[in-house]
């Protein structure tokens, strides 16, 4: 009887996973479909459409490198200068090394004789995503005390262990180093894209405010700070200025 | 203010006008000098009448300076200037012989305003010269302090809530006269701009000062003047602001407010693709200079770059002058013909409209990189380097696979990733207190043994008490046998081999109490009885062992026999 029951439970078991399985395959097929039909309007020249279904995509959580990429590109051929360095920068937050993303986020940033401001945390997120920078660091944190506890529990082995050690605890302070840079590139709201043909930077944070300089589409900023709907902002001269939110794309 | 003018000769002749202030006060009478430099006047300046304001020559100098070697000779022509009549006045330019030829002296303005302070020793006045202004433009300001004698002169604070201060001008001193009262006059210049529309006060300028009044009663110990600490405050300057009009607003507006005019040229004109080309902006005319921008060029065949600035004030404030701008751009193809035309605008105060100028397309040559003497390739070949990359011509095209999902949440978000960072700390610091604890066991021996001796104790005391009432009494006496040699031996520091009864006698004078000396010697005696006359019956084992376990209690060693 038990014997039964047992199996009776385990048929039961397959059944809902198969049938969680085929509800998850079923969701998938969704997502590809509108990629490709994002793609066709995209080919067919329909820029503007093309952006309406990318964003879709990211509105309903979907995040690939391919989307953020694409929807760049579509960007960039409707004129969306800023919006489209957007995007390239939020494709290379989630894979670094690929180089279409580096050639297209250049030619962008090219395209409007653009200064990337770029710093230590920029250089080092362009090649590492914040996780393999972490992932690195803590390898090499468990490896040093690994391999101190081992120099603890045979100290006959120190000749052995200490060339290891040390590269360890080097390997291991470059890593921290280099994660802190990456945590300080990857927080909220560090960089402010303008994302207007024409943005006017002003003294104040006030629509009479004097007008400090105008910017075009595509310009990328350090934001400093932020007063209601304004944000602070410093160009690669070091000049600050005010722009409203609205006129910009805050990034990460 | 002034006026620059070339002559014939190699070292340039100058006229120049020093007045140090842009206003007066209706009755004030004040110096104005001509200064000319690098010629002899050969003649009076002649300056026309107005109808508020009078210049009469009343002699001449010179000054004389020296620095770093050069010795500077120069001429002052004076004039009193009398202010007669409230009012802007401009005094048109006038010539001035010389032995190098005739200098040109540049027109200049003088605003005279409402003497509202006759016979005071001190008062500040706050003048601005329209009160009718627009959002962001940029005004003069002047604050004019007039003092018989004082000392201790703060310089004034101007109130502008809704206000933006501009350029402030180091303060210029002179003096004047007004009625038969004799001024020292101090001139405070800046810029200002209004920040919003509205009905806004400008003001009023507060300064603190000490006037030195003469004293009544003088004699040879007491001071010449009283000294009287003293606020002054102008009266404020209620101002309109207008907001700048939406209507007829052009798409290339960018702020800029004033009166201007500019010019555009470029070199070379013939280039080829990639090389760059210079091209050169002059804006000249009245406003926000220092602050103004070019309007962003967005040509897509152009590789553009920022523009470097240089201005040339033509007056002290700022607000006159030229604004000089470079950009480099770079055609990037041999199909360009030219450069764009490009659109400045900016709104016109006085005639209260925009106004754009349109900077025609300028002709541009432009060759192929190919063509321009020799292939880059064969350039490359010729140096033994490697020829450089080709500049891409379009995005790399869309992706067509949409790849993997980025994880909403990584693991470094997650609590549980930082807590297992701590769980090589703690397993390093709990191997390392133990081989610490190893290393002081190996180093004493007696202090091991006595570790050990007491976990063999614990391990025979559970044996005894699991054949505690069972039939195996043989093994219960042997097993209590060796738990009284434990004890002893853990008691006086000896090895549990060599342990008899005999030892127990020892303990009496080792601080042991004779109950308990006696209780051990019971305990030998019931356990060599059981071991040498076996068949003892099973109900004495609870005694044994309960004393057994009381003595288990305490197994540390007794001090040594004195």
């Amino acid at each position: 009887m038990s014997r039964s029951i047992e199996y009776i439970r385990g048929v039961c078991s397959l059944v809902c996973a198969l049938f969680f399985a085929t509800i998850c395959q079923a969701a998938e097929p969704n997502l590809e479909d509108d990629f490709k039909l994002a793609n066709v309007a995209y080919e067919q020249g329909n820029y503007k459409q093309a952006i309406t279904k990318y964003r879709g995509l990211l509105t309903n959580g979907w995040r690939t490198p391919a989307i953020h990429f694409n929807l760049g590109n579509a960007c960039f051929k409707a004129g969306q200068v800023g919006e489209a360095i957007y995007h390239y920068r939020k494709a290379r937050e989630l894979n670094p090394r690929d180089p279409d993303v580096k050639a297209n986020l250049s030619f962008a940033r090219d395209s409007i004789g653009a200064v990337d401001y770029s710093g230590l945390d920029n250089m080092i997120l362009s090649f590492l995503k914040l996780g393999e920078i972490l992932a690195i660091a803590t390898f090499l944190f468990w490896s040093l005390f690994v391999l101190l506890g081992l120099r603890v529990w045979k100290p006959e082995w120190k000749f052995r262990i200490n060339p290891w050690l040390n590269a360890s605890l080097i390997g291991f302070l470059v890593a921290a180093v280099a994660s802190y840079f990456a945590w300080q590139g990857a927080k909220e709201d560090r960089v402010a894209i303008v994302a207007k043909p024409e943005a006017i930077a002003r003294f104040g944070p006030l629509p009479e405010s004097q007008t400090a300089y105008t910017l075009r589409d595509g310009v990328e900023l350090a934001a400093i700070g932020r007063k209601a709907e304004w944000v602070q902002v410093r160009d690669n001269r070091g000049r600050t200025a005010w722009l409203p939110q609205r006129d910009l794309l805050l990034f990460p | 203010m002034g006026a620059v003018s070339a002559s014939e000769d190699l070292h340039a002749a100058t006229a120049t006008i020093r007045l140090g202030r842009d206003s007066l006060i209706v009755g004030e009478v004040t110096r104005l000098q001509v200064v000319i430099e690098g010629a002899t006047p050969q003649q009076v300046v002649s300056f026309p009448t107005l109808t508020g304001v009078n210049l009469n020559y009343v002699g001449v100098g010179q000054e004389f300076t020296s620095q770093n070697g050069h010795n500077t000779q120069r001429y002052i022509l004076n004039y009193n200037v009398t202010a007669t009549r409230r009012g802007s006045y401009t005094m048109p330019s006038v010539e001035v012989k010389t032995d190098k030829g005739v200098l040109s002296v540049a027109d200049f303005s003088i605003n005279v305003v409402e003497n509202d302070f006759a016979g005071k020793p001190a008062f500040l006045k706050l003048i601005a010269p329209r009160a009718e202004v627009y959002v962001g433009e940029l005004f003069p300001v002047e604050m004019l302090l007039y003092v018989t004698q004082a000392e201790n002169i703060d310089a004034p604070q101007l109130k502008n809530d809704g206000f933006v201060i501009g350029k402030q001008l180091p303060h210029t001193k002179g003096q004047s006269q007004i009625g038969n009262q004799l001024y020292n006059t101090f001139s405070f210049k800046l810029t200002v701009a209004a920040a919003k529309a509205g009905e806004l006060t400008l003001g009023p300028a507060e300064t603190r000062l000490t006037l030195l009044i003469p004293s009544a009663n003088q004699d040879f110990f007491m001071s010449r003047y009283e000294r009287r600490s003293t606020e002054l405050t102008s009266e404020p300057i209620t101002m309109k602001v207008l907001p700048l009009p939406l209507a007829n607003k052009p798409a290339s507006f960018s702020g800029a407010i004033g009166q201007y005019s500019i010019t555009r040229e470029a070199t070379p004109t013939t280039v080829s693709a990639g090389d760059p080309v210079t091209l050169k902006y002059a804006v000249r005319g009245e406003g926000s200079l220092e602050t103004l921008s070019l309007p962003a060029a967005n040509w897509r065949d152009f590789k553009v770059y920022d523009p470097n600035s240089s201005f040339t004030p033509a007056d002290s404030v700022g607000l006159k002058g030229v604004k000089i701008f470079e950009q480099v751009v770079i055609p990037e193809h041999s199909q360009i013909k030219e450069i764009p035309p490009l659109d400045f605008s900016y709104f016109d105060p006085q005639s209260r409209q925009y106004q754009t100028i349109s900077l025609d397309a300028i002709p541009l040559e432009v060759k192929s990189s190919m063509t321009a003497g020799g292939t880059l390739a064969s350039i490359a070949t010729t140096n033994g380097a490697p020829p450089a990359p080709e500049r891409p011509r379009d995005i790399v095209h869309i992706k067509n696979e949409i790849g993997p999902l980025a994880a909403s949440v990584v693991f470094y978000q997650k609590p549980w990733f930082w807590g297992l960072q701590a769980i090589p700390v703690v397993a390093f610091l709990a191997l390392f207190g133990w081989k610490k604890r190893e290393d002081a066991l190996a180093n004493n021996p007696a202090l091991r043994r006595q570790i050990e001796l007491k976990h063999d104790f614990q391990n025979d005391l559970k044996d005894l008490r699991q054949l505690s009432g069972s039939a195996e009494s043989e093994r219960f006496f042997t097993i209590a046998y060796r738990l009284l040699q434990t004890w002893l031996a853990l008691k006086i520091g000896s090895t549990p081999g060599g342990i008899t009864e005999s030892v127990v006698d020892d303990l009496a004078g080792r601080g042991l109490p004779l109950s308990d000396v006696d209780l051990l010697h019971q305990l030998f005696q019931t356990c060599n009885h059981a071991k040498y006359a076996p068949g003892s019956r099973g109900t004495e084992h609870g005694p044994v062992l309960s004393t057994l376990e009381n003595l288990g209690r305490n197994l540390d060693p007794l001090p040594k026999s004195k």
